[in-house]
């Protein structure tokens, strides 16, 4: 593995070789300093790499701008040797004394290099030298360790040194920062990853007499060919594109022709998820891309996935195109109890800060009634807010009409009334995709080629998968089976995720289960469903009585529970709940039972504290059961409890 | 066209051990010769590696190894007048060593021996009218330099000094298609970045703009056969993404979407048994950054031998408890 990579970075490089013939002086100067060549030298070494252009030897200024490709290609083995660093991929190989000697005789060389290097560039600095020396010092340093980010600094000093100096022709400056751009190529070839030289790139286009974008656009091709996921290569690309304004079209036509190459291509996939919606909205708002061309990207990247089905991208791509229609921001439910309203919201949104425009008011009668808002998470955005009501208000005969109205800025979005004595609201929660008929028909197709693959490859996983999220987009009643059946399998064929699943299938159990809910009010029953994590608790806002137990819930599911503002009892038995930390405060809860859980110390019915009414506490069958302290603890913290271990119903 | 999985298979000689002692001795004879190669070459990031170094001592027990008085000089000489901090002496001032001093200083108690007002107005004055940040002067931006900004800042207990909500637009307007973030609008996710955007939104309280099912789903395909994590699909397994990828699933409250004991076995598998310390993959030579992200994810693993660490901050729970700070969490 470790000797492919090797292969291909040495092929890239000599790739690059043949696509240069300019070279600038700095570029060669820094080649020659790192070789260690006198100056004396050079005629005889250039010609002897069959370099056979005037020249003078009195300096280096006066190099030939070009020189065939055979002596550059000597040059990178050359520099190859030289003091390159880097933390990753170092194989550790065992050396004898000998070879050690050696090493340690070349690194100490290398050092001086360094060393001194460095040195002299710092004192340079200092001493307001910005000079050609200046430039030809960091640029050898930069080459063998482009990571150097005061390097690159000192450099654009050294540049805008030179511009800011009016002595130079527009021609000097431009070529001069050829000459950086060359000097970056050569620091991209010992690190094609290094942050710092491709920021300088940018730097130079941007400060640059004239940039010739064309010529990044190539190297961007160039360097993407040999190396397809080169992030930084890419973000540099899309820097060139900005800049120069290249039609989105032009480059989405640029990653079908990446894809096409090689469907293996993350980078690419990407991109492509970018560009579509600048490309093809969707008028509508709803979907990320407008329908014929959703329907279009679905059959090619089925395509590319059924080519290679271990392959991840194409999948990745598919689960993107396959997600859930933006659902807009509206009131969930509303509940009023004789001191409290509680609001829930389809997103969690921040009521109470200025800034995110969201606002919530209430309504009594017709008239604004002003109030503070709390979040039940405690957090400064949540799904569910309270807040307190005057005791008086519902007492008594009078029926109050209140109105719950959801603002953004200064528009309404979302009300709702409670009349004639209503003390709740609710629409239904929205757990299908809302698919077109179109798309769906695609995604039937894709679902019944899926079931054709699975018939040979049984344990595909990404097929499996696959095919759960089609199923659920496609018609999730229909297939509410074959979706629990085939998570199932992919627990079994995907251990090393089985985590995941099993909350995958926590929360398709528990969208069918407030699906057969017609309100989501008085008893909810999600005892014995084998839930493993608990999602959309905010639609359970308006519940009285709530039973989870015989599923696998930990402690840390806990403090989701925080929308059950108007939960009187809350049943979890029979979980693996071995800590209580993350008990939210529920202001109405009064009755509490854990048994048969894993709770095994009995300080942990402190974290119950805040939960004011409480009437009755069951850790009955846990290991804490028959504690000594348990009473204790439980009449300091809990002063209501009047029933301890007892079942109250 | 098949592609070939890009893996690393682990033999039966690699460590199953960890070896602690080592690693200490690892860390503390790093630097102890100013003049080794591999020592002057890394100069250019020395803070974060007196960071990386510390913060693996810290999590072992073995912090009194080192020498507090020498690196809080050292740190003082490398903060420069508009109040930046540079990665060492001579070099310039910028967000990622500006953190890595702050993180030192923290876990020291020992903040006011820098110009803490300019140094918070040396952050502040990085943040661009978008609500990014420039790592330094010269005007790189990146989802990175977010992270450090509100690291360093909430670590000062100065967060409100920068426009905390444009920060989070910025860093929101970074999120991709699969619901992991790059380091500029439409750069492809990395598992690196990930984290820096994770924490930026966990210090701030933002943690709802994240899908965190479908993020979390690609955080738990970095794991290989092999039982290491990636970066990014089709790469190789590195220990250092064990934390990048790990401290996210853990922020985002899924940690358990991966299989705890193939990772362990893994990461123990890139120590050293000679020198002591963590390589990137079995086999490679060690050095301090995989070193305290190999005992870092170990941590967050349950590994009783080494103390807790933050996984916002990347810093022993207790300093992060002493600051009185509590980067937000999901859960499930």
């Amino acid at each position: 593995m470790f000797e492919n990579t090797k292969k291909c970075d040495v092929q890239s490089r000599q790739y690059l070789l043949f696509q240069e013939n300019t070279i600038p002086r700095t570029f060669i100067f820094s080649y020659l300093a790192s070789t260690n060549l006198k100056s004396q030298n050079l005629k005889q070494f250039f010609q002897s790499h069959g370099a056979h252009h005037q020249w003078s030897c009195k300096g280096y200024s006066t190099i030939p701008y070009c020189l065939p490709t055979c002596w550059l290609q000597c040059h990178v083995d050359i520099s190859d040797q030289i003091l390159e660093f880097n933390m990753h991929g170092r194989v550790k190989t065992k050396t004898n004394a000998e070879d050690k000697e050696a090493k340690r005789k070349e690194k100490e060389k290398k050092l001086k290099l360094y060393q001194t290097g460095i040195e002299k560039a710092f004192t340079k600095r200092k001493t307001g030298e910005y000079d050609e020396e200046s430039l030809a010092i960091s640029a050898q340093l930069l080459t063998a360790n482009p990571d150097i980010t005061t390097l690159w600094n000192i450099r654009r000093e050294v540049l805008l040194h030179f511009k800011d100096e009016g002595q130079r022709t527009e021609d000097d400056l431009q070529q001069q920062m050829q000459a950086e751009l060359c000097l970056i190529e050569q620091c991209l070839r010992a690190n094609p990853k290094s942050y710092a030289a491709w920021h300088h790139r940018r730097w130079v286009l941007d400060n640059m007499p004239i940039p010739i974008w064309k010529q990044e656009l190539a190297l961007c091709n160039k360097y993407l060919d040999l190396d397809e996921r080169n992030l930084h290569c890419w973000d540099y690309r899309r820097f060139v594109v900005e800049r120069s304004q290249v039609p989105a079209a032009d480059e989405f036509e640029y990653t079908s022709k990446k894809i096409l190459a090689n469907f293996s291509n993350y980078s690419s996939w990407h991109y492509r998820s970018r560009l579509l919606p600048l490309i093809y909205p969707d008028p509508m708002g709803k979907l990320p891309i407008q329908e014929r061309k959703h329907k279009e990207e679905l059959e090619i990247v089925q395509n590319a996935a059924f080519t290679d089905p271990s392959d991840q991208s194409a999948w990745f791509y598919q689960r993107w195109l396959l997600g859930r229609t933006l659902q807009a921001l509206r009131l969930a439910q509303v509940h009023v109890s004789y001191d409290t309203v509680c609001v829930s919201l389809t997103h969690s949104v921040s009521v109470i800060c200025d800034k995110s425009k969201i606002r919530l008011e209430l309504q009594l009668n017709g008239d604004n009634f002003p109030t503070t808002w709390k979040s039940t998470n405690g957090q400064q955005y949540s799904h569910v807010w309270i807040s307190a009501l005057p005791k008086e208000l519902l007492s008594g005969d009078k029926t109050l009409a209140i109105t719950v109205s959801l603002h953004s800025g200064s528009s309404l979005v979302h009300y709702m009334s409670l009349n004639s004595g209503k003390l709740k609201a609710s629409t239904k929660p929205q757990f299908s995709a809302g698919f077109s008929e179109g798309i769906t028909s695609v995604l039937q197709d894709e679902l019944d080629s899926c079931t054709q693959l699975l018939d040979l490859e049984p344990d595909s996983k990404w097929t499996l998968l696959t095919s759960v999220l089609l199923m659920q987009a496609v018609d999730r009643h229909k297939y509410q089976e074959d979706t629990l059946a085939r998570l199932s399998q992919l627990i079994q064929v995907d251990p090393h995720r089985s985590g995941y699943y099993k909350d995958l299938w926590s929360r398709y159990k528990m969208e069918y289960a407030f699906d057969q809910n017609n309100e989501l009010d008085q008893n909810i029953d999600l005892s014995c469903l084998n839930l493993t994590a608990l999602y959309h608790c905010h639609y359970l806002s308006c519940v009285h009585t709530l039973d989870l137990s015989n599923n696998n819930l930990s402690g840390h599911s806990l403090s989701q529970l925080h929308p059950l503002q108007c939960c009187q009892v809350l049943k979890l038995d029979s979980n693996n709940i071995a800590n209580l930390h993350g008990m939210p405060a529920l202001m109405s809860l009064q009755i509490l039972s854990l048994r048969s859980n894993v709770i095994n110390i009995p300080d942990e019915v402190k974290y119950l504290e805040p939960c004011i009414c409480l009437s009755s506490v069951d850790l009955s069958d846990n290991p804490t059961e028959k504690d000594e302290m348990l009473q204790e603890l439980v009449k300091t913290f809990l002063p209501s409890v009047k029933m301890l271990n007892t079942c109250p119903l | 066209m098949a592609t070939l999985m890009k893996d690393i298979i682990l033999s039966s000689s690699h460590p199953k051990e960890l070896l602690l002692q080592k690693h200490a001795d690892f860390i503390s004879s790093y630097g102890v010769n100013k003049d080794e190669y591999e020592y002057c070459m890394t100069e250019y990031l020395r803070m974060s590696g007196v960071y990386w170094g510390l913060t693996a001592m810290e999590l072992i027990g073995n912090l009194e190894r080192i020498n507090k008085q020498e690196i809080l000089e050292f740190i003082k000489l490398c903060q420069d007048d508009a109040g930046g901090i540079g990665a060492s002496v001579g070099h310039d001032p910028h967000l990622l060593y500006t953190l890595s001093a702050v993180q030192i200083l923290s876990m020291y108690d020992a903040l006011d021996i820098v110009n803490v007002d300019r140094l918070v107005q040396y952050v502040k004055s990085l943040q661009q009218p978008d609500g990014s940040f420039c790592g330094d002067k010269w005007g790189e931006v990146d989802t990175r330099f977010s992270f450090c900004a509100v690291a360093c800042l909430s670590l000062l207990g100065k967060l409100e000094e920068i426009d905390v909500e444009k920060a989070v637009e910025f860093v929101v307007s970074c999120m991709n298609f699969d619901g992991g973030f790059g380091s500029r609008p439409g750069s492809e996710s990395h598992a690196g970045l990930i984290y820096c955007c994770l924490g930026m939104l966990s210090i701030t309280g933002h943690l709802h703009y994240v899908d965190a099912d479908l993020l979390g789903w690609w955080l738990c395909e970095r794991q290989l056969p092999s039982g290491g994590l990636n970066g990014r699909p089709e790469k190789l397994p590195d220990v250092c993404y064990s934390w990048w990828v790990l401290a996210s699933l853990r922020i985002l409250g899924r940690l358990h979407w991966i299989r705890r004991e193939s990772l362990v076995t893994f990461v123990l598998a890139c120590q050293d048994p000679e020198t002591g310390g963590f390589s990137d993959r079995p086999g490679d030579l060690p050095d301090p950054f995989h070193t305290i992200f190999g005992l870092a994810a170990l941590s967050l693993l349950g590994e009783p031998a080494i103390k807790p660490v933050n996984p916002t901050y990347c810093m022993p729970q207790h300093v992060v408890d002493r600051l009185g700070l509590r980067p937000q969490k999901l859960t499930l």
